[in-house]
């Protein structure tokens, strides 16, 4: 009977021993795979102006958006290097860090990286900050340059969508069309996209665009068609 | 009532399972990390209870009686772990705590008590105890929907314990003591660690788990020692009140608090402290009830439960005079003299015995701070009054209708004591509901063994409420109080089935306590079984943890840190830390004598630091030590510079200053 006990705690330690020693075990070589990398696909926004918060915090910061792959909770953005606030992940795609006043307060242009929880970094996206004032925005094509009378191109709920392309455009930067001033949305200094009220494009005619900046400049006008 | 179905929980339910999808969740890899852990630390446990249980062997040789299969294993497991702690701590105090000093003491331990249970042919007796949870055939169905509804807040309480640290109390204290004592190799007085001048049993083990299974975030899976231990008093109780599936209720009865997962779950001294005080509380009850001699075996376990924590000391002076007390319900004449000197014997043998056990600990607090004890004993020591205002009786007074109403207070409304974030839950009023049932049923006076239970848990209460104590120190009496919930529904006179039925339903306890208190279920994080995954886990719950990490680039290994309001963060840091509300350059030392930020830059800057590390939001609760406006301060304010000091790091939540 004694030796029977024994037998069976011998028996209890053998599985674990084997258990042990088999391949099933997880090895170091194991535990030190990296996580995946991470890999910045988009800022929301690209392009900030100096001094002036965007997706303004109460407490007078701003935050960005970051988007990407392998972006898990815990990571931390780097702007330039320096360690940002940094909160969400939790979809894995997508993180939002506060960025203060200062780091915006010169213009030029710097790099949004993001550190993993294990300490790898992502490779970097630029962020531009532009002067308060610059040159004045040009426009090159209106797309589309023309419609019919009363015909809604693009529909969208409020209007018609139409796509801007220049130069030296602004994230406050306002299209003028017609005289009406147009909510404008900014994709980069090189794009723009606008919604038209159906209104304005009702009757046939030649219709004046051009853009304005925050600080006044505006650019040349160019004509859209209505026939 | 809000805390027991809180609003969070089901957008932690959401997040959790979000988590589950993640490409760093590997399950296969997970549940092949944990088997391989369990094994080893189920090897750790048989050389305790095979070292125990030769201790035990060569007690029986002087008794008539052995004691039974369920308390004899509990006793077991609780004194191989206790000596092997014992051992640990005095090789800590010569220098002796090397790298492989704790598998040497485990495995030695464990040969000893095999060559001993082979010579006194003690193996039968060992594992006796798994005949306790044989089930008769026609049960087997109830008893596998049982265990898997158990199954699942099994499974998180595994997830949880492989964890990496990250628990207040422990990355404070507890693990940040097991870390300077792996790296000193000894067990060192350090001032700037709370309550390390006091006993600490239950770390030393912690370093066992860690050195022996090579990772701080597997330490914890000491725990299971411990609930087993839990269990075994349990069972050992059901079967000596004749109720062999009593057992059931018992745990059930246990797992109705919150807090019980709690400290479960985390590195909380409190689990040990319930577990040595549960066996040592089942040692005594067996004496009172037949009458046999386990002094030797009880004082030992008593010294384990008092060298854990002060705390300890008070349960283990319950424990004997609740002892004494029912020793004078020994009461037939003719025995009545050698009752009185049996009972005095074994006081004096179990308190003397505890009192070996806990010396080396007195001796070192005594060289170190000149008090066995401290801060206590040393006059008008500022601390040893700030942990007896713990806050306790949560805003609700000390008077008697506050008393009586405390079965109804663990139930309803958080208690706002900072640490305590948790409810007892309802096993005080179930005790109470028992008690009356059994109050009408039984007409005549409870026997000894009962006035022990009362009378220990009595005293203790009164001392938790009228010291202001926090919710969490009631936990440790828990189980001794579901031992006497069985022997209530066992004399009840109720058909068995009835209380076995009833207590069925509180397997919903155990589930929705799961949900409170899970860390993987809190933090929505799932252990990190890589080295890098468990980084990621530990960046994605403690939001300090990549902030110490840009400390961690720059401060060097003897550089001198303050973390101010941000004392748990002393665990992940790697230069040498300060800064507490007690102890060793404890705030108040920081706001004696400064008028400014610039005071209190000089003041650090002349004590040597080199870095400071705040937690703003705690800064700004705690504001108000400083007798000048400190929360205008930029150890506050995000947009402010510190004079005199270089910022490394800064945002709304935190900010990390270099002062030269």
């Amino acid at each position: 009977m004694v030796k029977n006990r024994m037998c069976h705690s011998l028996k209890a330690v053998l599985p674990v021993a084997l258990m042990l020693a088999s391949p099933a075990c997880v090895s170091e070589r194991e535990r030190s795979k990296p996580l995946p990398a991470p890999r910045l696909t988009a800022l929301a926004p690209n392009v900030v102006v100096t001094g002036q918060p965007f997706n303004a915090q109460p407490d007078g910061s701003s935050a960005l958006g970051i988007l990407g792959e392998n972006l898990f909770r815990g990571s931390k953005a780097r702007w330039n290097g320096t360690p940002l606030e940094t909160s969400g992940g939790e979809d894995h795609r997508s993180l939002s860090a506060i960025v203060p006043r200062r780091l915006t307060a010169a213009p030029g242009v710097c790099t949004i990286t993001v550190e993993q929880g294990d300490g790898t970094l992502s490779g970097g996206l630029p962020l531009t900050v532009l002067p308060l004032t610059g040159p004045a925005p040009t426009i090159t094509q209106l797309y589309p340059d023309s419609t019919r009378a009363g015909e809604i191109f693009n529909p969208q709920p409020q209007g018609a969508a139409m796509g801007v392309t220049g130069t030296n455009f602004r994230p406050d930067t306002v299209v003028v069309f017609g005289g009406a001033r147009l909510e404008t949305f900014f994709s980069g200094t090189g794009a723009l996209s606008v919604l038209v009220p159906a209104r304005l494009i009702g009757r046939a005619g030649v219709i004046e665009v051009f853009a304005e900046n925050p600080d006044g400049k505006r650019s040349a006008a160019v004509k859209f068609r209505v026939q | 009532m809000q805390a027991w179905l809180p609003d969070w929980l089901p957008a932690l339910a959401r997040a959790f399972s979000r988590e589950t999808q993640s490409p760093l969740f590997d399950p296969w890899l997970l549940a092949r990390w944990l088997a391989q852990n369990l094994a080893l630390s189920s090897l750790i446990l048989l050389a305790d209870l095979v070292a125990g249980s030769a201790v035990i062997r060569l007690l029986e040789r002087r008794t008539r009686r052995a004691l039974p299969a369920a308390l004899r294993a509990a006793t077991a497991v609780a004194l191989g772990s206790g000596l092997a702690g014992l051992a640990l701590f005095w090789l800590g105090m010569a220098g002796w705590l090397t790298p492989r000093a704790p598998l040497v003491v485990t495995a030695g331990f464990g040969l000893a008590g095999a060559a001993v249970l082979h010579r006194l042919d003690g193996w039968r007796r060992t594992f006796a105890f798994l005949d306790a949870f044989a089930v008769p055939r026609k049960h087997r169905p109830a008893a596998l929907l049982f265990a898997l509804l158990l199954a699942v807040p099994g499974l998180f309480l595994l997830a949880d314990l492989v964890m990496p640290v990250m628990e207040f109390d422990s990355t404070m204290y507890h693990m940040m003591s097991a870390r300077v004592y792996r790296e000193t190799q000894s067990v060192p007085y350090q001032g700037a660690l709370r309550y390390n001048a006091l006993p600490h049993l239950s770390v030393l083990l912690l370093v066992r788990h860690w050195s022996i299974l090579g990772d701080d975030a597997l330490a914890k899976l000491v725990n299971l020692e411990y609930v087993l231990m839990l269990l075994l008093a349990l069972v050992y109780a059901a079967r000596e009140f004749g109720w062999k599936a009593g057992w059931i209720p018992g745990v059930l009865f246990v797992l109705t608090s919150p807090l019980l997962f709690f400290v479960a779950r985390f590195e909380y001294s409190d689990l040990p402290l319930a577990a040595y005080t549960t066996v040592a509380g089942c040692l005594l009850f067996h004496q009172v009830r037949r009458r046999t001699t386990v002094g030797v075996a009880a004082g030992l376990v008593l010294g384990f439960a008092a060298s854990i924590k002060l705390q300890g000391h008070v349960l283990a002076a319950c424990l004997l005079f609740g002892f004494a007390a029912a020793s004078l319900k020994w009461d037939r004449p003719p025995d009545l003299s050698r009752n009185f000197l049996v009972a005095a014997r074994t006081l004096v043998v179990a308190g003397l015995l505890a009192a070996l056990v806990c010396g080396g600990w007195w001796l070192r607090s005594w060289v170190s701070t000149g008090s066995p004890a401290y801060p206590f004993f040393i006059q008008d020591h500022p601390d040893a009054a700030g942990m007896l205002r713990n806050d306790s009786n949560y805003g609700r007074g000390h008077g008697p209708a506050a008393f009586l109403l405390i079965p109804w207070h663990m139930i309803v409304g958080p208690p706002k004591a900072f640490a305590d974030p948790f409810v007892f839950g309802p096993a005080g009023l179930l005790l109470a509901a028992a008690a009356v049932v059994a109050g009408v049923r039984i007409r005549k006076a409870p026997p000894p063994e009962i006035v022990f239970l009362v009378s220990t848990l009595a005293v203790y209460l009164l001392f938790w409420f009228f010291t202001s104590q926090v919710m969490r120190y009631l936990v440790s009496l828990l189980p001794l109080a579901g031992v006497l919930f069985l022997w209530l529904l066992a004399r009840s006179g109720i058909p068995r089935r009835v209380p076995l039925f009833v207590a069925l339903l509180l397997v919903i306890f155990p589930l929705v306590n799961t949900g409170l208190t899970s860390t993987v279920f809190r933090y929505g994080v799932l252990p990190g079984v890589t080295h890098a995954g468990k980084q990621q886990a530990l960046a994605a719950a403690e939001p300090a943890y990549p902030v110490l990490r840009e400390l961690n680039r720059h401060a060097g290994g003897q550089d001198r840190t303050y973390l101010l309001f941000c004392e748990n963060c002393k665990y992940h840091t790697l230069s040498r830390t300060w800064g507490d509300w007690y102890g060793d350059r404890s705030y108040f030392w920081l706001e004696q004598g400064t008028r400014s930020a610039s005071d209190v830059v000089g003041k650090l800057k002349a004590a040597g630091f080199r870095w400071v590390v705040v937690n703003r939001g705690r800064a700004r609760a705690g504001a108000s030590i400083f007798r000048w406006d400190f929360s205008q301060s930029a150890f506050v304010q995000p947009d402010r510079e510190l004079s005199g000091a270089r910022t490394l790091y800064s945002d709304r939540n935190f900010a990390v200053f270099q002062l030269w």
